[in-house]
């Protein structure tokens, strides 16, 4: 592994980095930045200035000249163990954003594309302290009667049903690098998101023996960035049946429209015809021809945009204790060198996957902080 | 999960029975104007189809129940109504829960028998729309009534012994394309303040077991506008009063009681020919 060349925790303005024992910092294309870090705590700065607040925690860290800086918010602390030298514990951290999802409270009308809806509602719960980045515009649009929600309940419910006009489902999510904005992005513009290398190529995650020193292997520090040992192809179509008895790969849809007291009966468009009878939203909730955000929720196209949310994690890699890339990043798309073994990829034709999300993990280590990142990679 | 809330609107655009609900805590801060139409839930007993049934029959205040069909809660469902006190003002119908008769006070006729009014709560079933409309379906012991009133006070009312009684607070017309038959086992009684008027088209035929009168002020014409047609009084004739002929007067009786007649301030008493009087009466 390589190390980090700088780290600061502050917590409350007060820089904890020489308590840290290890950390791990959680990222998505589910959700919101979250970690913990664990802590040997001799100077009782516990009973100072945790215990009773939701303190802000930076984390600032140095590594290959790249700079990261983050501010979370503490959310709880776990597992003391009370020691003669002091206590050990874990502290839990969440992003701004998320915090702000939950404790924000929205009772208000909201008209548009869904991007810009989950813009508006993103403004409302951060109160403009936060930046949110559209990468792909929305197709679906309509009206938004947010009815006295969770302002995270209400993104949810928007970015659930929105899909581009690729037919490809938002994912609103934050990366470690983007250092405090959030972003939505389709599964569609994720595949052509690439993660660039030095050389302007694809970056390759590389299957070697990593960590071992330069030394031994021969491998320079640079070299051994994004090589692992470990790529584990955990998921190949698991429960295929099942999922195709439970319609991930196409229904065949009736739509119980209550508007015409009709049924309306739709061609499959994909693999199975599994009927399942839906409730389609009212395409008259509003006056004037406005209609609710949510009326083409329950269209076929709708439910072929969740398949593909489901199906992009058919195929799920694990890439264990890979050497950091400084930059890497859920959302973009990596390639797999297999190198001389033919175990990391089930299609020959294709070796790119969607990063879905990176466990970051910084492991104390004489004084210093090894960085390694676990990769979850999908695909269709 | 059943949501409360309150009707705002029911000026559905398309007509189609639907109505705009602000649900208690969810749209407190929701403009009406944003709201959607929620459709109501009708009972079985209405097809709701083809213009059959029921009409939906909400008011702006109205207290409804219902839930959402999605689980972003933008649709709602009214699955029915609530009466209880709104703003403190009872919701269920005074005839209903048997208070005093709020029309008790109105005009009646001279002749006009005592409303039957005395309902119980729970029995009577009263239905009564925002202008004042009343459909009663009394079932109180021993006063089961069913009574349907205009908001002008025109209404029937049938009381437990069958009798009806009908108020028409203005005009009254009635049209009959067919035919129409009136059967009174009783007595019938007609008061009429103004002028009475019967025009028959064709014959009026009066068949009477008992004597018939006629009592008037004025002058009791019986007049034919065709000269070829004449007033026949079929039966003997008693004139208790004077007897006067403008025009010809003919006799062609076959028989004669041969009490003498005046005529023209002398008496007549031939028998034999028929007697032709001309010229002025002295």
């Amino acid at each position: 592994m390589l190390k980090l060349e700088s780290l600061i925790v502050n917590v409350n303005n007060q820089d904890l980095s020489a308590m840290v024992l290890n950390m791990t910092i959680f990222e998505s294309i589910k959700g919101y930045l979250r970690g913990s870090f664990t802590v040997q705590d001799n100077i009782n700065f516990y009973d100072t200035f945790i215990h009773t607040t939701q303190p802000p925690i930076q984390i600032q860290f140095e590594y290959l000249n790249t700079l990261c800086n983050n501010v979370f918010y503490g959310n709880g602390v776990s597992n003391m163990k009370i020691e003669k030298l002091g206590k050990v514990y874990t502290i839990h951290f969440i992003s701004y954003t998320a915090m702000n999802d939950q404790l924000t409270i929205i009772n208000s009308v909201y008209s548009g594309t869904s991007d810009l809806i989950v813009d508006k509602l993103f403004l409302e719960s951060n109160k403009g302290n936060a930046l949110l980045q559209i990468d792909s515009r929305a197709d679906t649009k309509g009206r938004y009667v947010v009815p006295n929600i969770k302002a995270g309940s209400a993104i949810n419910h928007v970015v659930s049903k929105a899909y581009d006009t690729n037919n490809s489902g938002l994912c609103l999510y934050q990366r470690l690098y983007d250092q405090g904005f959030t972003r939505l992005t389709s599964l569609w513009d994720m595949s052509e998101n690439y993660f660039f290398g030095d050389d302007k190529e694809i970056f390759n995650l590389t299957q070697r023996l990593a960590g071992t020193s330069e030394g031994s292997d021969g491998l320079s520090g640079e070299d051994m960035v994004g090589t692992s040992a470990s790529f584990e192809l955990s998921e190949y179509y698991m429960n295929f049946t099942k999922k195709l008895a439970d319609g991930n790969w196409g229904n065949k849809i009736q739509q119980i429209h209550l508007d015409e007291t009709a049924i309306k009966k739709f061609e499959v468009n994909e693999r199975t015809d599994v009927p399942v009878t839906v409730y389609k939203t009212s395409d008259n909730l509003y006056d004037d021809n406005v209609k609710s955000l949510f009326s083409l929720g329950f269209e076929p196209s709708s439910f072929a945009v969740n398949n593909q949310r489901k199906r992009s994690y058919g195929q799920y890699m694990n890439v264990l204790n890979v050497v950091a890339v400084p930059g890497l990043s859920a959302g973009f798309t990596v390639g797999l060198d297999q190198g001389g073994s033919n175990i990391s990829s089930t299609k020959t034709d294709d070796n790119n996957y969607i990063i879905a999300n990176i466990n970051h993990r910084f492991i104390m280590d004489d004084g210093e902080f090894d960085y390694a990142q676990d990769i979850g990679l999908i695909r269709e | 999960m059943i949501f409360f809330g309150k009707v705002v609107d029911i000026n559905d655009t398309k007509k189609l029975g639907r109505a705009k609900v602000k649900v208690y805590d969810l749209h407190d801060n929701i403009e009406t104007k944003d709201l959607s139409w929620s459709m109501a839930l009708m009972p079985a007993n209405t097809p709701a189809q083809f213009g059959h049934g029921q009409s939906v029959n909400l008011q702006i205040g109205t207290l409804v129940v219902g839930i959402f069909l999605d689980s972003a809660q933008q649709e709602f469902l009214i699955q029915g109504s609530l009466p209880t006190k709104t703003d403190g003002v009872e919701d269920n119908n005074v005839r209903v829960r048997g208070e005093a008769d709020p029309n008790a006070g109105e005009p009646a006729g001279g002749y006009q028998p005592v409303s039957g009014y005395q309902p119980v709560y729970p029995y009577n079933n009263v239905m009564e729309t925002e202008s004042g409309h009343v459909k009663e379906y009394d079932d109180t012991p021993s006063h089961e009534r069913i009574m349907e009133r205009h908001m002008s006070g025109t209404q029937y009312e049938i009381i437990a012994n069958g009798s009806k009684n009908e108020t028409i607070v203005r005009d009254n017309y009635r049209l009959v394309v067919g035919h129409d038959t009136l059967e009174v086992y009783g007595d019938v009684r007609i008061i009429v303040s103004g002028h009475a008027d019967i025009a028959v088209g064709g014959n009026l035929t009066t068949s009477v077991t008992g004597n018939i009168a006629a009592d008037a002020f004025g002058d009791i014409t019986l007049k034919t506008n065709d000269t070829t047609k004449r007033v026949v009084l079929d039966a003997n004739v008693l004139v208790k009063g004077n007897l006067t002929v403008n025009e010809t007067t003919t006799t062609s009786a076959q028989s004669s009681s041969r009490t003498p007649v005046l005529l023209d301030g002398h008496d007549h008493d031939e028998t034999h020919s028929p007697i032709t009087q001309t010229g002025i009466p002295n």
